[in-house]
Order: C-alpha cells, then sequence, then structure tokens
C-alpha cells in the first residue's frame, strides 16, 4: 500500500521548516501546560485547536500532536517534584516518582520519566505505523453495516468504560446522539431540533462545545474544589532537587518493565475509550504484580516511575489507530484532534486514507521526529520548569477563560458559538459534579452523524432488515464482537451494583437441598 | 482536601438530587420524542427509515428508557447516590460571570469583556490585591487579543460603546 508518492509526500511534510517550528512551539507550549496543575492535556489541545484553523493542515495538526505529547509528559515533571500530577495522566508518576524527591534522586527521577517516556512512545509509534497500514487495507472494504456495527461496538466500550457508572456512560452517549441530530438530515436535508435558528442549521459547533466542556468546566471544578495546601504540598518547596543522575546500566535493567508496559499502553491506548489517565494505573499495577521487589513500590521505586510513565505514553500514537482508520476517536483528546481535522476539511477514516495518503504517512513521520525533540524539550524542562507550580490559580485560569473565549469566537466568528460555549462549561460541570462521564457524550456528538448515516443506509439497503448486520463475514464478526463487549459489561456493572452475587445468594445450596 | 457530603444526611439528599437528574434526562427526551412525533410525514414518520425523525426518534426512546431505569434504580435499597459537597456557590457566580460575557461582547465589545470578566474571575479565585486585578485587567486581554488580532486575522466585535 506505500507508494513512493506517498513517501514523498511524507517527507515533504516532514521536510517544512514550518512544520518543524509547528511542531517545536507545540511540544513546549504542551510541556508547559501539562506541567501546570489543573491544567489538562485534552484541555491543552481544545483551547490550542482555534489557533489551527488559520494554519495549513501539515502545520496545524503537527503543532497539535506536539501539544498532546508535550502535555501528557509535561504532567510528569510536577508530579515528582511536588506530588501534584499535572495532569490525571501523571497520577501514578507521583507516587513513586515524588517518593524519589523526597530522598533526594529527584534528577534521576525527571530523567528516568523522561527517558521511559520517549522510549515508550517511540515503540508505540511503530506499532501504529505497522498496524494502520494493514488494517486501513480492511477498513477500506468496510460497507454501511460494518461501519454502523463498529460506531456501536465504539459508543458501548466508551460508555462502559469511561465512567463508574454503566448507566450513566450510556445516558451520556445518548445525549450526544441526540444533540448530533440538531441540523440538516444527512439524507434528505431536512431541519431537525433547529428550532427556526439559522445558527444551527449545521448542527451544534464541535470545538467551542469541546472548549466549554473541557476548558470551563475545569475552572469551575476548580473553583468548586481549589486546590489545597496541604502540609505535603507546602514542604515541597523544601525538598531539595537535584541528586545524582541516572545511571545506563538502572536504565537498562528496566527494559522488561518499559516494553510491557509500552505494550499495555498501546493495546489499551487502541481500544475507543480507554486513555492515559486509566493505562498509567494499569501497567503500574501489572509491573507491581511482576516486580521482584513489589514492596519498593510508592517508596521510590524506579521500576514503578518507569511503568507509569511508559504505559501513559504509550497511549498517545495507540490512541491515533482507530482515530486514522475507522474515524473513532481512541479518547477525548484524539476527539479534539478529528473535530481539528475536520475544521481542515479531512474527515479522519478510510476516506482519509484513499484521499490524503501522504498526510497520513506524513504525520506518522511526525510522531517519530516529535520523540527526538521530546528529549531535548524534556531536558531542558526539567532544567527550567521546576518553578512553574509557583502561577497562582488566580492568574492561572482568567487567563485560559479569555483564551477560551476568543479561541471558541474564532472558529466561525460567531458570538452564537460563545453561547455554545458556555452551554457546555454549564453542562460539562453539572455532569462532573453528578458522575457523569463526558467522554461518551463527546464521542456520541462526534460519531452520531457517521453512525446515523451507516444504519440508514445499510437499512435502505435491506429494505428494513435486520439480517443485513449478520449476513455479511464482516459484519458477523463484529456482532459477535459488540455481543461479547455488551455480556461483559453487562456482567461487570451486575456483579457492580451486586445484583448477581444477590441471585447466587438467593439459589439455595446443594446441602440446603438435601 | 477531603470532600464533604452535601448535607448532613446525604443518602436521602443523593437520592433526591438523582432523581432530579434522572427527571432531566426524561424530560430531554420526551421532548425529543414529542417534537420527532409532531414533525408532519414525510419527513416525521419515525418508523420510515427514509424518514428524517427515524434516527432521533430511535434515541430519544433509548434515552427516555435510560432516564426510567436510572429513576427507578435511584431508589433501590442499596443505591449509593452520595454527591460531593463543594463552593456551588462560587463556581455558579463564575458561571453567571462567562454567561454575561458571551451574550454582552456584542454591545459592550471585547475590550470591555474581557477587561471586566478576567479580574472579575480572579477575584472569584480569592485575589483581593488591586495591582495583580489590574494587571490582569490590562495584561492578558492586551495580548490574547492582539495575538487574535494581528496574528491570526480574526477581528473581535467592538461593542457599540467604542
Amino acid at each position: 500500500m506505500i507508494d513512493f508518492s506517498m513517501l514523498q509526500q511524507g517527507l515533504a511534510m516532514l521536510a517544512s521548516p514550518w512544520t518543524f517550528l509547528a511542531l517545536s512551539a507545540g511540544l513546549a507550549g504542551g510541556i508547559l501546560i501539562g506541567a501546570l496543575p489543573g491544567l489538562t492535556a485534552t484541555m491543552a489541545v481544545a483551547v490550542l485547536a482555534p489557533f489551527t484553523f488559520f494554519m495549513d493542515a501539515t502545520i496545524g495538526i503537527p503543532f497539535l500532536l506536539g501539544v498532546y505529547k508535550g502535555a501528557i509528559y509535561g504532567g510528569s515533571i510536577p508530579a515528582i517534584l511536588v506530588n501534584t500530577p499535572g495532569t490525571a495522566a501523571a497520577a501514578a508518576t507521583a507516587k513513586d516518582g515524588y517518593a524519589l524527591t523526597q530522598q533526594g534522586k529527584s534528577r534521576k527521577a525527571l530523567e528516568l520519566s523522561l527517558y521511559s517516556s520517549v522510549a515508550a512512545d517511540f515503540l508505540a509509534t511503530l506499532v501504529l505505523i505497522v498496524v494502520a497500514i494493514p488494517l486501513a487495507s480492511i477498513a477500506i472494504r468496510f460497507g454501511s453495516p460494518e461501519f454502523a456495527l463498529l460506531y456501536l461496538i465504539a459508543l458501548t466500550m466508551i460508555a462502559t468504560v469511561s465512567g463508574e457508572s454503566f448507566l450513566k456512560g450510556m445516558i451520556a452517549a445518548g445525549l450526544g446522539l441526540l444533540v448530533a441530530c440538531v441540523g440538516l438530515d444527512p439524507m434528505t436535508g431536512y431541519q431537525r431540533f433547529t428550532f427556526g435558528s439559522t445558527d444551527l442549521l449545521a448542527g451544534v459547533s464541535l470545538i467551542p462545545l469541546l472548549i466549554g466542556m473541557f476548558a470551563l468546566s475545569e475552572i469551575l471544578m476548580q473553583l468548586t474544589y481549589p486546590p489545597s495546601n496541604t502540609a505535603e504540598n507546602s514542604h515541597a518547596g523544601a525538598v531539595e532537587h537535584g541528586g545524582e543522575p541516572l545511571r545506563w546500566a538502572e536504565f537498562w535493567a528496566l527494559r522488561p518493565t518499559i516494553i510491557r508496559s509500552t505494550t499495555l499502553g498501546a493495546f489499551l491506548g487502541s481500544l475507543p475509550g480507554l486513555g492515559a489517565e486509566i493505562a498509567c494505573w494499569i501497567a503500574y499495577g501489572v509491573a507491581r504484580g511482576r516486580s521482584r521487589e513489589p514492596e519498593k513500590f510508592g517508596k521510590g521505586s524506579l521500576e514503578g516511575l518507569a511503568a507509569a510513565e511508559s504505559g501513559n505514553n504509550a497511549v498517545v500514537p495507540a490512541a491515533l489507530i482507530p482515530m486514522t482508520i475507522f474515524g473513532i476517536p481512541g479518547d477525548t483528546i484524539t476527539a479534539v484532534l478529528i473535530g481539528a481535522l475536520m475544521a481542515q476539511g479531512m474527515m479522519p477514516g478510510p476516506l482519509m486514507i484513499q484521499q490524503n495518503p501522504g498526510f497520513l504517512f506524513g504525520m506518522f513521520l511526525v510522531l517519530l521526529v516529535t520523540n527526538a525533540l521530546l528529549l531535548g524539550f524534556g531536558l531542558l524542562a526539567i532544567r527550567w520548569l521546576k518553578q512553574v507550580k509557583r502561577i497562582p490559580p488566580t492568574v492561572l485560569y482568567p487567563c485560559v477563560m479569555l483564551l477560551c473565549l476568543c479561541g471558541a469566537y474564532a472558529v466561525n466568528s460567531s458570538s452564537f458559538d460563545l453561547l455554545i460555549l458556555v452551554a457546555g462549561g454549564g453542562l460539562g460541570y453539572v455532569m462532573r459534579r453528578t458522575g457523569f462521564p463526558v467522554a461518551p457524550l463527546i464521542i456520541g456528538l462526534l460519531l452520531g452523524p457517521g453512525f446515523e448515516s451507516a444504519l440508514r443506509q445499510s437499512l435502505v439497503f435491506s429494505n428494513g432488515s435486520l439480517a443485513i448486520f449478520w449476513s455479511r463475514p464482516g459484519s458477523l464478526i463484529l456482532l459477535v464482537l459488540l455481543a461479547l463487549v455488551i455480556v461483559v459489561m453487562a456482567w461487570r456493572g451486575l456483579t457492580t451494583a451486586g445484583i448477581i452475587k444477590k441471585r447466587f445468594k438467593r439459589l439455595p445450596s446443594p446441602s440446603q437441598k438435601h | 482536601m477531603m470532600r464533604k457530603p452535601l448535607t448532613s444526611s446525604p443518602l436521602l439528599m443523593g437520592k433526591l438530587l438523582s432523581s432530579f437528574l434522572a427527571l432531566g434526562v426524561i424530560a430531554i427526551g420526551v421532548s425529543f420524542l414529542r417534537i420527532v412525533h409532531g414533525t408532519p410525514p414525510p419527513y416525521g414518520a419515525p418508523g420510515d427509515i427514509g424518514s428524517a425523525t427515524f434516527f432521533p426518534g430511535l434515541v430519544a426512546l433509548l434515552v427516555t428508557g435510560l432516564g426510567v431505569i436510572m429513576l427507578l434504580g435511584t431508589w433501590r435499597a442499596n443505591a449509593n447516590v452520595v454527591f460531593e459537597r463543594g463552593r456551588t456557590g462560587v463556581a455558579l457566580i463564575a458561571f453567571i460571570l462567562m454567561l454575561a460575557m458571551a451574550l454582552l461582547i456584542n454591545v459592550v465589545g471585547i475590550w470591555l469583556v474581557s477587561m471586566l470578566a478576567v479580574p472579575l474571575l480572579a477575584v472569584c479565585f480569592g485575589e483581593h490585591r488591586w495591582y495583580v486585578l489590574l494587571a490582569l485587567a490590562v495584561v492578558p486581554p492586551t495580548i490574547v487579543i492582539h495575538l487574535f488580532e494581528g496574528v491570526m486575522g480574526i477581528y473581535f466585535p467592538r461593542g457599540m460603546l467604542l
């Protein structure tokens, strides 16, 4: 499938000094934002996405990829230095990273975190390249029934794994699908739920809604639960930074942990709904289970730190697998990336592979180059970003709000988008306060139009017969997969609710029978 | 920070709040269903695959059903529905500020809106030093607006006052 022109286009994209500059700016900005506690990687990508609409896709998308990678890595710096994870994905890093800092080994911890991140990112990018191209050739053969089932699998998985409650996840996904119905019907062109407003004809603006749900709601959450100055944190400044550097032998000894955690992170990242926040804990837990010194975990274990960082960074390239091949976002950040690609006139999925193979290949190459840059920027960040936590929230969040306002307006130069921004902020806040996961709503909104078209086209082809979903080999496999996902998730939900346990208790045991 | 439950009777309050949420979900589902069934054919025939209301009708029915399940689930004996208490009032004030910002931008313009909203949000976060507030009213709006207008060519409303 790789031909010379595709390689040439990809290399041309990489060779452009503007791409390189945008990538570097994105990485630097991402590391800075990721290092600021309270500013998440999703928020960073959402707030900075409007800047890319005025750039060529070959510059704008590498910029956002740089922000994504930088922010995921940047979160580890305050986690290690002051026990305050910059992003949720760095929560596991704080356990052993901060313990090492308390032992006067912060330099070793920061260097290990950087090298593990770069190694994991590089390996996972190779996985993306190796997996994406063969899978893409399969995806091109998919028809509407396969896509309808694929979207349904993605929505079910996202709804069930992204929150504590299966029901709330399903409701959020349903609400996302309903919001996606606003605007013109994709098949008949009839106006739906627009209430006569011309602003809603093209549907609810995606980027303002995303900025509202991720950034404004975060500001409101920070106001509701202001970061506490615990004794641990207030004494963090007294901890001496520095100590001995990481020795090569120490890093080399950790290669099984890094490879295992990378594999786990890449696998979890490629599944819709499972982001770096979950991967870091699973990788950490597995590393602890396989370690010869599990008692050291949480007390400054190099293995624990390497596992957490490899696990969360491997997710970044892996999350691009479902996005590039099927147009399904792997997590909330890739959902924002899809929005940015759509604003550039590209539709991720099989069409993008057919229409822009050079761009796609260029994006893969950019991801590889980002690793080398991350190493350089990371070493600089270790030296200079120690003071970043000192930026007070009283200054930080008002500036973020202003960026949100200007960014949302910039999308369509429409003040109606500002109302969508604020409505998204309010909705995101209510959902987060009441335990509804935000990710299923966003992904439902993104997948809604594609899901509707695929479902209706399939049913029109089959004259309304549902047999189309099991009469083709591809759709049959996906249907079995969907059934498996539903059974596993339902079992998990019923067990959590205690319903299954109760039923077993009610059944008389053999001894009681006799 | 240890998050506190919402009231002294957290379980009952939690169940009431959860019920309100479930009713809200049902209300959304029913509203969409009403619009779907109120749309005249040929576009509004929810049972017809080719109709514009087929898919929304299906999803609205699903959402309504899930809302009913949530409502019933809330009042199960072992349902754990405790919500955490926080500074909701301050968040509400900040939300009203954001809403006012969005509504007033066309009337008073970007400069006045941002020069008021940025320091006011800082006050919500607990900033009271006048020189910090003054700096926040001037520096971030100047940088951000010039960045968007000068570099990206996005022009914001100037309002009726300017």
